[in-house]
């Protein structure tokens, strides 16, 4: 009786004669190959530097004009309208407020749409015309959502310049982006994790709910901390939506219908962005320039901690999952 | 077709004129093969031969596949199970799977393990750990991790990544497992390993394995089936395939002259 014959097996042996040849042609190719690779680095290193310099150049520029009025007073007192002095308070708060009810809205909702275009919608023509409306709607220009929302929610619902026309026209600019990004992160995960949960014998739902949204979390935790940065900063969409005055905020006022409460989703409410556009293009108070100075760099500070914040929490999460956590070592 | 059934009395799983189409594409034609209780089925052949697609019906993993058609008869325990209204979740209970490139789940070992039995019912402590523990043992891999169960299973090296995705197939008590290529992405001495570990598995489990490497049929496999072109050419005795082919085809592919 005897063994089965080996199949060949020729990757050993080719892998010797392969760098046997080489041996000879190698001293003229590598100095050529070495020369290119250094330019190659020099130019992509200057490139690099010019982007850096740009980069740390604009913020440098922003902070160092506008910290210098970042003061306790500032960042509670509310605007003034004709005077110097003014703070912007309640913007700060309407700017938090705007983005926590836009992620209420579009994260659901986007979850939701990315799950199912992922997961479950067939192939055929018409996700095939939803994925190309959304690739569009994510391109829009801010101003034409910002426009479309004045149309419906402002004058046609008649909701007037509000807290929630602002939210959900901001839900309208951000969905479209939200539910691409999701949908990759979902996408990025390998469908033997799928197959896994399939040959146990769970179900589709089970395996997405407990398997693929796991693995995908970091991806989709990113990917929604960065449409919040993009929010917060937004203009356009909300000069004509959440509108252009932030009636002062009284924290004792609990009743849902009054102009100064501060939850009042009916209440128009200005945000840093618009109050930095409308002090610089049409604000008549004589110091309009430190105003709008400070609160871009405000802007950009909680814009640079919401980056920092999704590093590390990406950072943690893909850990978490991969690196092993700190716990259980010692058993 | 050359083959040797095995005895009647002893038959987990079999299959009567199985033909699979991707589209137009036949990739699986009149597949009759049997599989006997506790003995280890090799399915060997060349690459795109139909081994996988073969492997995938048992489980009934190919319903997955919108454009995928299964005809004929798969008998599990003698009950035909490629019928429209049967329960595939109940059947993939019963045969379990372990794939070609380990796929641990992104959790805890613990919880790759768990998970699945937890979702199905169990969800007494006590007789999880327990559960895991014994799952653990007869995979051979309780040994190595006994003491960090809660940490990430995707820091385990390749080996051990795959005798987890054994250790979590047990859990679930099948009587059939089902592994395509399950070596194929592994060092040579987590191979031998797992060859071991699936031999000793054996008194307690009915075994088809898809494998490229055929000192591996030939090591651990009591039968052997040779596929080619989407047809099972030839069945029988792992000893007598290698030794004596009846086909052409077979000792041709054997002494690695095409294939
Ligand atoms: N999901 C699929 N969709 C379409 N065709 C497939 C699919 N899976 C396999 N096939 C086709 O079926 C044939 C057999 O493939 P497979 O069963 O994977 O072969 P093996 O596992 O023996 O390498 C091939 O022609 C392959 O292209
Ligand atoms: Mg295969």
């Amino acid at each position: 009786m005897t063994a089965p014959s080996t199949p060949p097996t020729p990757d050993a042996e080719g892998d010797e004669v392969v760098s046997a040849a080489e041996g000879v042609v190698t001293t003229a190719l590598t100095a050529r190959a070495r020369r290119s690779n250094t330019i190659a680095t020099v130019i992509l290193c200057v490139i690099a530097s010019i982007i850096c310099v740009i980069l740390i150049g604009l913020i440098g520029y922003i902070l160092y004009n506008g910290v210098g009025h970042l003061s306790w007073s500032f960042l509670t007192s509310i605007p003034q309208s004709f005077k110097a002095g003014g703070g912007i308070g309640p913007e700060i708060f309407n700017s938090l407020y705007l983005l926590v009810l836009t992620l209420l809205i579009s994260v659901p909702i986007g979850l939701g749409a990315s799950i199912y275009l992922c997961e479950y919608a067939p192939d055929n023509r018409m996700t095939a015309g939803i994925r190309t409306a959304i690739e569009v709607l994510s391109s829009l220009p801010s101003i034409v959502v910002g426009l479309f929302g004045m149309l419906l929610f402002v004058i046609q619902l008649g909701w007037g310049f509000s807290v929630i026309s602002g939210a959900l026209t901001l839900t309208v600019f951000n969905l479209p982006i939200l539910v691409r990004v999701i949908e990759q992160a979902l996408a990025s995960v390998p469908s033997t994790q799928r197959e896994a949960g399939l040959a146990l014998g769970l179900t589709h739902w089970e395996t997405m709910l407990h398997v693929t949204i796991p693995a995908a979390l970091p991806g989709i935790v990113t990917s929604v901390i960065l449409s919040a940065g993009r929010v917060f900063g937004e203009a356009a969409a909300l000069i004509y939506t959440a509108g252009q005055s932030a009636p002062a905020l009284d924290w004792s006022n609990w009743n849902l219908l009054s102009l100064s409460c501060p939850l009042n989703v009916m209440r128009p409410a200005e945000t840093l962005a618009v109050h930095i556009w409308k002090i610089s293009s049409e604000g008549i108070v004589p110091d309009g320039h430190a105003v709008a100075n400070g609160t871009a760099a405000l802007l950009i500070i909680v814009i640079l901690a919401f980056n920092l914040l999704m590093r590390s929490l990406g950072a943690h999460l893909s850990k978490r999952l991969t690196a092993g956590g700190t716990t259980g070592r010692e058993g | 077709m050359p083959m040797q059934p095995a005895p009647t009395d002893r038959r987990a799983l079999q299959t009567e004129n199985l033909n699979v189409y991707y589209r137009d594409n036949h990739a699986l034609k009149d597949a009759n093969l049997i599989f006997a209780r506790n003995e280890i089925t090799a399915l060997i052949g060349a690459s795109g031969c139909g081994k996988s697609t073969f492997l995938r019906c048992l489980n009934l993993m190919n319903r997955q596949i919108p454009h995928c058609r299964i005809e004929g008869r798969i008998l599990f325990e003698g009950t035909d199970i490629n019928t429209a209204d049967e329960d595939v979740y109940k059947v993939r209970r019963h045969i379990g799977m372990v794939f070609q490139r380990p796929n641990p789940f992104y959790k805890s070992i613990y919880d790759n393990i768990a998970f699945a039995p937890r979702q199905h019912g169990i969800r007494d402590k006590a007789e999880l750990d327990e559960l895991v523990e014994s799952s653990l043992r007869q995979a051979a891999l309780w040994k190595e991790v006994s003491g960090k169960l809660d940490t990430t299973a995707l820091a385990l090296s390749g080996g051990q990544q795959q005798r987890l995705c054994i250790a979590r197939a047990l859990a679930l008590k099948p009587e059939v497992l089902l592994l395509d290529e399950p070596c194929s992405a592994l060092d040579p001495r987590s191979t031998r390993y797992i060859e071991s570990l699936l031999t000793e598995l054996k008194d307690a489990y009915t075994m088809v394995i898809v494998t490229h490497n055929l000192q591996q049929a030939w090591r651990i496999a009591d039968r052997t089936a040779f596929f080619l072109l989407g047809e099972v050419v030839e069945y029988n005795a792992t000893t007598a395939l290698f030794t004596e082919p009846v086909d052409t085809r077979t000792s041709d592919y054997l002494s690695g002259r095409f294939g």
